[in-house]
């Protein structure tokens, strides 16, 4: 690393060496011990902006706003559930339509000629990861939900 | 001229793709563990993803937008997306903060492209109406103006200034989040840094 460099950091990420690019903060030290004066100065400079920046300071959110995010979030959060566990579904569905697709034409297959032609990329797909041995466990979760959506969830926020 | 990211770490605006959540946490992820349980319907873990980003996001959007009461809906609205995404988030492609901050950017983008040119931010009311006690008069004066200078810079500079300055991101983050290279930021960052110092010269030394 060299003068400008060195300064081109501080220059946009400020005098704090910690809070530049990380493959950069050894090279950057290491500059540094060998340049002190000018090292420090060009620190020093960043640094007097940075300190002026920190003193914009903005007000903490107020708690009307907490209850207004909090009170939708479990429904938000329940009706997101449902909707995966649904797309789950059709994932799965399809999957067994390809499965059924397959065993409806393998006896053609087997019987007629193939001509060289090469098996299709979509007949060599895995088993879909999501036909996974979670499913019972989500199912019963979303079952749960909506036997209990949160019931008390409003007034457990409004604390 | 910026040249975008590759956006293939789920940061598309929005993101509100469903898709199906991986058991595998991005190790350095300090939000993993929260948006698991809250994709699991954890309501401690909903208050607690809340106490730790509500105060980050509000921040944002108000040096963003430059008006308070804006940063709080885009604040509720990007947690809002925050409790539809968590039971179909995707671990190991990118940090949550990340995503809610892209969210969150995208909010203010919106909209700051619909207002008028008259619309004028009350940046007062943005200001921490203190004093606490290590901070007098004085420090609320410098602030306002810190304020005004943030406000007069191109949006892309304020964005990049914000997010490393203030929001604390690093620069892979801080790209991620704007949708440029690491370059880019970086020459966002040194631009807008420049602007705010001629902008406050009589108070730097």
């Amino acid at each position: 690393m060299g003068p400008r460099r060195f300064r081109d950091l501080a220059e946009a990420y400020g005098g704090d060496i910690s809070r530049w690019p990380e493959a950069e903060r050894g090279p950057a030290e290491a500059w540094l011990a060998g340049n002190s004066r000018e090292g420090a100065a060009v620190l020093e400079a960043a640094r007097a902006l940075d300190d002026l920046l920190g003193s914009w300071r903005t007000a903490d959110p107020v708690e009307a706003l907490r209850s207004r995010v909090l009170v939708p979030a479990p429904d938000l959060v329940s009706r997101a559930r449902r909707r995966a566990f649904v797309l789950t579904l059709g994932g799965g569905a399809g999957l067994a339509a390809a499965c059924l697709a397959g065993i409806l034409a393998a006896p053609f297959l087997l019987s007629t000629p193939s001509f060289g032609i090469a098996p299709s990329p979509s007949m060599e797909r895995p088993a879909s990861a999501s036909a996974s041995p979670q499913t019972d466990e989500v199912l019963a979760e979303v079952l749960e939900d909506w036997e209990a959506p949160f019931a008390d969830a409003e007034a457990d926020f409004g604390a | 001229m910026l040249r975008p990211v590759t956006d293939a770490l789920g940061l598309a605006a929005g993101a509100g793709a469903a898709r199906p959540a991986s058991p595998a946490a991005r190790p350095d992820d300090p939000d993993a563990d929260l948006v698991r349980r809250i994709g699991k319907g954890d309501l401690l873990a909903i208050r607690a993803l809340t106490a730790r980003k509500l105060p980050r996001l509000t921040a944002l959007a108000a040096r963003v937008l430059g008006d308070a009461a804006e940063a709080e809906d885009v604040a509720q609205e990007s947690l809002i997306r925050a409790w539809r995404q968590a039971p179909v988030w995707r671990f190991g492609e990118a940090r949550f903060d990340t995503w809610l901050h892209r969210v969150a950017i995208n909010l203010c983008r919106d909209r700051l492209r619909r207002r008028r040119p008259g619309d004028a931010a009350d940046l007062d009311a943005l200001v921490d109406p203190g004093p606490a006690p290590d901070r007098g008069l004085e420090a609320r004066d410098i602030g306002d103006r810190v304020a005004v200078a943030m406000a007069a810079l191109p949006p892309r500079q304020r964005e990049a200034v914000v997010l490393c300055h203030y929001q604390d991101l690093g620069n892979i983050e801080a790209a991620r989040v704007l949708g440029v290279s690491v370059e880019a930021l970086e020459s966002l960052l040194s631009r807008g840094r420049r602007a705010l110092r001629a902008a406050l010269s009589d108070l730097v030394p």
